[in-house]
């Protein structure tokens, strides 16, 4: 009886020191019974609606998640263990980042579904909760890939068995929580309004040298600095001038060597090159098409060009 | 002839342990008003309260034994139905899953438990751990068509867990069985 006294002081003493480092607020609860099935694993707790539980609150351990709150009563309080058939937490693997489900399957095993056959998982990988489903707090502890084993019913996915951080076959004490606003302690609220003021510190020291910047800026206005926008020019009213929409230069394309009749400007009936000779081609066009061979020679003669002073290559 | 005589006797003798054929054996076992009241109460607790302490070992329906008992000695189909009926929703109201899955199934058993015992002498403790193992598997059998053929849920069962609770009842009961005997009104 002392003995089991120490070890239930013990347990206690661990969780205690877990709900104090830990920000969210938690209200602890006892295991008082279990469903007695096999088919359905849950357990009550000694808590209940007079303690300010309601369904779908958390539960966890200091090692890790437990399941949710489904049934509350005034005293007492039903919780759905994750390694039931009927559960499901989502979850996110911590080195691969992938995520999932955690259900339990028919031999009581929490096992994380909906993943496909190529992901790499390997055993030893660890399981957190992923925050998704609005009941877990993300990153509480799940467990651990104990194997990766095919989905007999679906192929193309696998089933992934996690050995449960929390000892489920085994819950004396748990905690529930209670609210996911961030609850700190004294010492933390006093690091977090240190790290504040430091911010603070650094933001008046950004805020003096844009000062000091500016006020340069004032006594050598021939200064000009390159990354301040550009002031609008004003007109002789005062007012800015309206910016001249600049059009886009659209590029001419380039005049083809070799024309023909895919050339652009060139039309279906001969394959005239696109030039300014436009008549000849609009009394092509009444004629009936032919199938004529594109020219292989130049049809436009080239326009001269400039004399320039170059001695001709002499040939050998 | 005296041989002959000899193994007529024997098998008439076998035949009369199983098969009730005196008046006395006909008579439906009467319990007092408490043992109805806090025997049942009580299994229900410990089904509750011993699977915490025995963890994944916990392979018995204590319910469904008590069922099986008092629907086996007071020899009435209706009261074995009722109580199988009543156990059962009990039970399931310490469940997540619906009100009547384990109601159907003790009802069933109890009911066979009944007219079993109206046709056979079942004071052997062999033929109690033969029919405890068989019910218990029964009932296993009822829960599964209940979860997956009548609520069309896609519920997995565990084929060596229910061999396993039925062989825990039928050893629990060896036990219990003479146990609430003794709590029997002789006249």
């Amino acid at each position: 009886m002392l003995h089991e006294d120490a070890l239930a002081g013990q347990r206690l003493q661990a969780l205690l020191k877990f709900q104090q480092s830990y920000i969210y607020a938690t209200t602890p609860a006892q295991v008082i019974g279990s469903s007695g099935s096999m088919q359905s694993r849950v357990v009550w707790i000694d808590k209940g609606s007079n303690d300010g539980l309601q369904p779908d609150m958390a539960v966890i351990t200091g090692d890790g998640i437990v399941g949710k709150v489904r049934d509350v009563f005034a005293h007492s309080a039903q919780v759905l263990v994750i390694n039931d058939q009927t559960s499901g937490a989502g979850v996110v693997l911590e080195t691969t980042r992938i995520r999932g489900i955690l259900r339990g399957n028919a031999w009581g095993q929490p096992q994380v579904v909906n993943i496909l056959i190529d992901s790499r998982i390997q055993p030893g990988e660890k399981v957190l909760t992923a925050g998704g489903d609005q009941i877990f707090p993300r990153g509480l502890p799940v467990g651990v890939v104990e194997r990766v084993e095919r989905d007999p019913e679906r192929s193309g996915f696998i089933n992934v068995t996690v050995k449960p951080a929390a000892d489920l076959q085994h819950l004396d004490e748990v905690l529930v929580v209670t609210s996911l606003e961030p609850h700190l302690s004294a010492a933390q609220m006093a690091d977090l309004k240190t790290s504040e003021d430091l911010k603070g510190a650094e933001a008046a020291a950004d805020l003096a040298r844009k000062k000091a910047a500016a006020e340069m800026a004032e006594r050598l206005p021939s200064l000009k600095d390159p990354n301040a926008p550009e002031t609008p020019k004003l007109g002789p009213d005062g007012k800015p001038l309206p910016a001249t929409p600049t059009v886009p230069v659209t590029p001419k394309p380039l005049q083809p060597i070799h024309p023909d009749r895919f050339s652009p400007g060139s039309s279906d009936d001969a394959p005239a090159p696109a030039s300014e000779d436009s008549t000849d081609s609009g009394a092509d066009a009444a004629a009936p098409k032919q199938s004529v061979p594109p020219k292989t020679g130049p049809s436009k003669t080239p326009a001269p060009k400039p004399k320039t002073d170059k001695p001709q290559g002499r040939t050998p | 002839m005296s041989a002959s005589v000899c193994s007529r006797r024997r098998n008439a003798i076998a035949v009369e342990t199983f098969l009730p054929d005196n008046r006395r054996e006909f008579e439906i076992r009467r319990y007092p008003s408490y043992v109805y009241a806090l025997v049942p109460l009580l299994a229900l607790v410990l089904q509750a309260w011993l699977p915490r302490l025995m963890g994944r070992f916990a392979y018995m329906d204590l319910p469904l034994l008590v069922t099986i008992y008092f629907a086996l000695n007071r020899r009435s189909p209706i009261h074995g139905t009722l109580l199988g009926a009543v156990l059962g929703m009990a039970q399931d109201g310490l469940t997540q899953g619906a009100i009547g899955i384990h109601g159907i199934a003790n009802t069933v058993c109890g009911f066979l438990s009944a007219v079993i015992g109206l046709r056979v002498v079942v004071d052997n403790n062999i033929i109690r751990l033969l029919l405890n193992f068989v019910l218990t598997l029964l009932s296993g059998a009822i829960m599964f068509f209940v979860i997956h053929m009548l609520l069309g849920l896609d519920w997995r069962s565990n084929w060596l867990d229910e061999v396993f609770r039925a062989a825990g009842n039928a050893g629990i009961g060896a036990v219990v069985f003479p146990l609430l005997d003794r709590t029997q009104i002789r006249d």
